[in-house]
C-alpha cells in the first residue's frame, strides 16, 4: 500500500514539473488540472478494487514512469509498420509526438477534417472541445485521469454531417527504443455528426527493447445515426505496458463497430466502455487476444444500454500459449426503462499452454424486463479427437494445432471490413499459431 | 396483459403467511456483544475449555475484519450491539425425552406452519431435529439411527458427546477467518445439527432440520456440520420460515459438509423467512455461509436451495472438490418480490483430477425485487480434466425488478472443459397466447411456464421437499405467475 502510495506522489510531481513548462490555453489547462485531480483522488488502483482485482500492477507500479521528453529514433522494422495499410490518411505519432513526415494528410476528403491537437492551439471547435473529455469515466478510471493530465499531443477527427469518407483514417502510435521508462499518453478523438460515416484504425506499434507504459484514451463520439467502425491493433513490443481505454458514445440510431486485436506488450489491458444513450442505438464489439510465454493480456468491457431499442454484440476469442493469463470481463447494464433491448455477450478461450491462466467474468445487471439478454462463456482446450483425426490424414501434431487454432481465431477476423486490414491481421496470427512456418503454407 | 399486470400486484401485495409470533417465556441475555457474552454462552451450554478459545479466538479475529460491501445488495448498516446473542425457550424439565413432553405452544407453531412432528414422523419417515430459536427441543426416530452408528443431534449436544469428531472437523471447511458473518456466526453460534454417518452406511431417512427465528431482536447464528466417512451416504433436508417482525434479523448461519472417499451428501434447502413488508420494513437477513468438502476421492456433494424469503440473501453453497473425480452440484430456485434482494450462486474449485461439476441456477424477479446470481468456477493448475457446466436463467415479472449474472471463470489448467450460459427473458406473450388458444387461463398458463421454468431444479429435491418447494412456489406467486 505505501509503495503505492508513493507512486502516485511522484506522478503529482512530474504533473507540477510538467505544467509549468507549458502555455496551454485555459480550457486544456483546466483539463489537465481535472485530469491531476481526479487521479489523485484515485489513486493508483490497488487490488482490492473489483475492477482491477485480476490486473497485477506491481511492474508499472515498482517503475516511475515520466512522460517522453520527445520523439526517439526508430530502426526500420518499425518505420515499416507505418506503410502496411495502404492508401490512407494518416496520423503518425512517434513516443506521443506528432510526426509530420511520416503522416499523410494531404488529400482529405469534404467533410473530414484529421489533425493532431497541438496545430489547433487555441482555435480548437468548440465541438471537438465538447467531446475531449465530455464523456469518458476521468472520474472513476485512474488511467483515463493519468492520460488527461499528461497527454501532450492527440489525434483530432471530425466528420460532418452526411459525409462519408470513403478511405480509412489510421493513426500510428510507435513506442521507439529510446521510451524506455518512458510514460506516453495518446489521445483520439473522434466526432463524427449527424449520418456521417467512418473508419479508424488505431495502430500500437513498439519495439521489443524499451519497457514502456503506453496509456492511451480514445474518444468516439457517433452522433443520431452516425456509423463508425473503429479498428484497434495493439502489438507493442514485448517489453512494454499497455494501460488503455475506449470510449464511446453512440447517439440515435447510431451504430458503433469496435474491433480489437491485442497481441503486444507484456502486461496489456484495455478499457471498453459503450454507452447506448439514444433509442436504436447498435454497438457490436469484437475482440482477438493472442497471449504467449508469460504476456498478461486484459480486456474489460461496459456496454450500458441506456435508452431503448438498443441493440449490443460482443464477442471476444483468446488463444493462450505458454504461461500467459487473459482475464475478460464483460458488463451489460440494462438500465431501467430502457426496454426492448437485445444484448449478447460471448467469451470463448482456447487454451493451449498448460499453465495458461484464463479468467472469464462476463456479467449481466438488467433493470428492466422486456429484454433478450444472454451471454456464454467457454474455456477449453482442441478437441482430441480432432487432432487425431488429421494425424491420421498425416499432418504432424504442431501443424494440426495450428490448423484448428487458426479456425477457432479467424472467424474473429471475419468482421473485418478492410482488406488490407484483414490481411495483415490474419498475418499477425498466423505468425502467433504453433507450427507457424508449416500451417502457414498450408492456409 | 391485463391480467398479468392484475396478478402481479396480487403477488406484490399477498401477505407473508406463515408470519405470527408464538408467545413462550424466553431465556435471552440482554443485546450486546462482547467477550462476557461469548463466555455466557459458552457456559450456558457446558462446553468445554477449547470450545471457548475457538469462540474467543473467532471474536478478536471477527473484530479485526471490514464488514463486507462488495455483494449487490443494499441495508443499512447493522447494529451488532443491538442484538441479542442468546435465547432459548424455558422448559419445564432439562431435556424433553420424547414428542410428547414437547412445550404445547411449541408444537402448535410448527402445527400452524404444516410441518406436524408426529405426521411427519408417521408418514414420511423423517427424523426431525427441530431448532426453535437456539436450542434444540425436540428428536427424534434417535434409536433407529444410533443402531446404525449414524449420529444426529444437535451441536451443543455433540459438542459434550462427541468433542473429539467436533473438534476435529468444525472450522475445516470455513474457518473463522473465512468471512466476516462466519467470523461472527463462530463467535456466538448457539446451536444446530451435527450429523455423522459411519463408514459404509447409507442413512435410512431423509434428515431434517426446521429452523425458526423467533424471539424479537434475536439473531439466529446456526452452525451445522455433516461427516459423511468413507462409502456413505445422507440427504439432509432444511427448511425454515419466521413469523412477521418489524425489525430486521440477522440470520448468520455456517454450514460445513465434509465428504471423505466415496462418500455422497445431499443438502437440501427450503428457505421462506419473513421478507418484509410491501416498502421492505422489516424482514430477515440471511447472510449465510454453506460450503462443501469433497474431501475424498469419488466423493460427491450436492447443493439444492428453494430460496423465497429473507429481505436480503446472500448465501453462496459451495463445494470444494478436492477428491479426484469429485463431483459438486448446485440447483437453485431464487425468487424475489416485493423489495426482496439476493445475492447468492455457488463457488466449484477444482483441485483434484477429473472433478466434474455442474451449476443450475434459476432466478424470478417481480414487483421491485433484485437478484444477482454471482458464481465462481475455479480450476486449480493440477485439477486435471476438470468439467464445468454453469446455466443461469433469469425471469422478469415486472419492469422495476432487476436481474444480474457475474459469474467469475478462473482457469489454469488447458485440460479443463468449461461452459458458461445465461439467459434473460420475460415470459413471451407468444407462450402466454399459445396457451390461452388451448383453452388455458392466463393465470394458469404463467404458472405452468414457471413451473416448467423451476422443473430441472425441483426434480432434484428430495420428494417431501419437492411438494413443500412446488406449494412454495405456487403461494409465492400466486395468481400472477404461477
Amino acid at each position: 500500500m505505501e509503495a503505492i502510495a508513493e507512486q502516485k506522489s511522484v506522478y503529482l510531481q512530474d504533473y507540477e514539473a510538467h505544467s509549468a513548462h507549458q502555455d496551454a490555453p485555459e480550457w486544456l489547462a483546466r483539463l489537465r488540472q481535472h485530469g491531476i485531480e481526479c487521479f489523485e483522488a484515485q489513486g493508483f488502483p490497488g487490488r482490492k478494487v473489483e475492477a482491477w482485482r485480476k490486473t497485477d500492477l506491481t511492474p508499472v507500479l515498482r517503475e516511475h514512469f515520466v512522460p517522453a521528453s520527445g520523439p526517439g529514433q526508430m530502426g526500420p522494422e518499425l518505420l515499416e509498420k507505418v506503410g502496411v495499410l495502404g492508401q490512407v490518411h494518416r496520423l503518425v505519432f512517434v513516443d506521443g509526438w506528432f510526426d509530420p513526415g511520416l503522416s499523410d494528410v494531404d488529400k482529405l476528403p469534404n467533410g473530414l477534417t484529421l489533425a493532431p491537437l497541438s496545430e489547433y492551439g487555441e482555435r480548437l471547435p468548440a465541438v471537438i472541445q465538447e467531446a475531449l473529455g465530455g464523456f469518458v469515466d476521468t472520474e472513476t478510471h485512474p488511467f483515463t485521469a493519468l492520460n488527461t493530465a499528461f497527454f501532450r499531443d492527440g489525434a483530432i477527427m471530425h466528420v460532418a454531417r452526411g459525409a462519408t469518407v470513403e478511405q480509412p483514417v489510421v493513426v500510428v502510435h510507435l513506442l521507439t527504443p529510446e521510451a524506455d521508462r518512458r510514460a506516453v499518453y495518446p489521445r483520439t478523438v473522434l466526432v463524427a455528426e449527424e449520418a456521417s460515416q467512418v473508419t479508424l484504425i488505431e495502430q500500437f506499434v513498439g519495439a521489443d527493447e524499451p519497457f514502456a507504459l503506453n496509456c492511451p484514451v480514445t474518444e468516439i463520439v457517433a452522433r443520431q445515426g452516425a456509423n463508425v467502425d473503429y479498428y484497434k491493433v495493439q502489438e507493442e513490443g514485448a517489453g512494454s505496458a499497455h494501460l488503455g481505454a475506449v470510449h464511446a458514445e453512440t447517439f440515435r440510431d447510431a451504430t458503433v463497430h469496435i474491433h480489437s486485436l491485442a497481441c503486444g506488450a507484456k502486461l496489456a489491458r484495455t478499457d471498453i466502455y459503450a454507452n447506448l444513450i439514444g433509442p436504436g442505438a447498435d454497438v457490436t464489439l469484437n475482440g482477438l487476444y493472442l497471449t504467449t510465454g508469460r504476456q498478461y493480456c486484459d480486456h474489460h468491457t461496459w456496454v450500458n444500454h441506456k435508452a431503448e431499442h438498443g441493440t449490443s454484440r460482443q464477442v471476444f476469442k483468446g488463444v493462450l500459449q505458454g504461461r500467459s493469463e487473459t482475464v475478460f470481463d464483460g458488463l451489460v447494464k440494462v438500465f431501467e426503462r430502457a426496454q426492448k433491448i437485445d444484448a449478447q455477450q460471448q467469451n470463448r478461450n482456447l487454451l493451449l499452454g498448460k499453465l495458461a491462466l484464463a479468467h472469464s467474468n462476463p456479467r449481466l445487471e438488467i433493470h428492466a424486463d422486456d429484454v433478450k439478454c444472454s451471454h456464454g462463456s467457454t474455456v477449453g482446450k482442441l478437441d482430441d479427437e480432432a487432432l487425431f483425426y488429421l494425424n491420421t490424414r498425416g499432418i504432424g501434431l504442431d501443424e494440426a494445432q495450428g490448423l484448428l487454432t487458426f479456425a477457432f481465431a479467424a472467424e474473429m477476423l471475419k468482421p473485418i471490413r478492410l482488406d488490407r486490414l484483414y490481411q495483415y491481421e490474419r498475418q499477425l496470427l498466423l505468425q502467433r499459431l504453433p507450427g507457424a512456418e508449416l500451417t502457414g503454407e498450408v492456409l | 396483459m391485463s391480467a398479468t399486470t392484475k396478478t402481479l400486484e396480487e403477488l406484490t401485495n399477498r401477505k407473508y403467511e406463515a408470519g405470527f409470533i408464538t408467545d413462550i417465556e424466553q431465556d435471552t441475555v440482554p443485546p450486546g456483544l462482547d467477550e462476557d457474552i461469548i463466555r455466557f454462552i459458552s457456559e450456558k451450554k457446558a462446553e468445554p475449555e477449547w470450545m471457548l478459545e475457538w469462540r474467543l479466538k473467532a471474536y478478536r479475529n471477527w473484530l479485526q475484519m471490514p464488514v463486507p460491501e462488495w455483494a449487490n445488495v443494499y441495508y443499512p448498516p447493522i447494529d451488532f450491539q443491538a442484538i441479542s446473542y442468546y435465547s432459548a425457550p424455558k422448559r419445564k424439565e432439562d431435556m424433553p425425552q420424547s414428542l410428547d413432553e414437547i412445550d404445547p405452544k411449541l408444537k402448535e407453531t410448527y402445527d400452524r406452519l404444516g410441518i406436524p412432528l408426529h405426521e411427519q414422523e408417521m408418514l414420511a419417515g423423517v427424523a426431525v431435529d427441530a431448532v426453535f430459536d437456539s436450542v434444540s427441543v425436540a428428536t427424534s426416530y434417535k434409536a433407529k439411527l444410533k443402531e446404525k452408528g449414524i449420529i444426529f443431534c444437535s451441536m451443543s449436544e455433540a459438542i459434550r458427546e462427541h468433542p473429539e469428531l467436533v473438534r476435529k472437523y468444525l472450522g475445516s471447511v470455513v474457518p473463522y477467518t473465512d468471512n466476516y458473518y462466519a467470523g461472527l456466526n463462530s463467535a456466538v453460534f448457539t446451536d444446530g445439527s451435527f450429523v455423522f454417518i459411519p463408514k459404509g452406511v447409507r442413512c435410512p431417512m431423509e434428515l431434517s432440520t426446521y429452523f425458526r427465528i423467533n424471539a424479537a431482536n434475536t439473531g439466529q447464528f446456526e452452525r451445522t456440520l455433516i461427516i459423511a466417512e468413507e462409502g456413505s451416504h445422507v440427504s439432509y433436508l432444511e427448511g425454515c420460515t419466521a413469523p412477521v417482525r418489524d425489525e430486521n434479523q440477522l440470520h448468520a448461519a455456517v454450514v460445513e459438509l465434509i465428504a471423505l472417499d466415496d462418500a455422497q451428501i445431499k443438502y437440501s434447502t427450503v428457505q421462506n423467512w419473513y421478507p418484509g413488508d410491501e416498502e421492505g420494513r422489516g424482514g430477515v437477513y440471511n447472510f449465510v455461509t454453506k460450503r462443501g468438502l469433497c474431501a475424498g476421492n469419488n466423493s460427491k456433494i450436492s447443493w439444492t436451495q428453494v430460496e423465497t424469503g429473507s429481505a436480503i440473501t446472500w448465501k453462496y453453497p459451495s463445494c470444494v472438490l478436492r477428491g479426484d473425480n469429485s463431483v459438486g452440484e448446485f440447483y437453485s430456485v431464487a425468487v424475489t418480490r416485493g423489495r426482496q434482494q439476493a445475492d447468492t450462486g455457488t463457488k466449484m474449485i477444482h483441485m483434484g483430477k477429473n472433478t466434474r461439476s455442474t451449476i443450475v441456477s434459476k432466478g424470478i424477479s417481480a414487483g421491485y425485487g433484485q437478484q444477482s446470481y454471482r458464481g465462481l468456477v475455479r480450476v486449480t493448475p493440477k485439477a486435471e480434466n476438470a468439467r464445468n457446466y454453469s446455466q443461469c436463467d433469469s425471469m422478469l415479472m415486472s419492469s422495476t425488478c432487476g436481474a444480474h449474472t457475474f459469474p467469475y471463470i478462473d482457469i489454469q489448467n488447458s485440460t479443463a472443459q468449461l461452459e458458461h450460459e445465461a439467459t434473460t427473458s420475460k415470459i413471451g406473450e407468444e407462450q402466454i397466447l399459445y396457451c390461452n388458444q388451448r383453452g388455458i387461463a392466463t393465470e394458469d398458463a404463467v404458472s405452468l411456464i414457471v413451473n416448467g421454468f423451476c422443473k430441472e431444479v425441483f426434480r432434484t429435491l428430495p420428494m417431501e421437499f419437492a411438494v413443500e418447494a412446488q406449494k412454495l412456489m405456487e403461494i409465492t406467486l400466486e395468481g400472477s405467475v404461477g
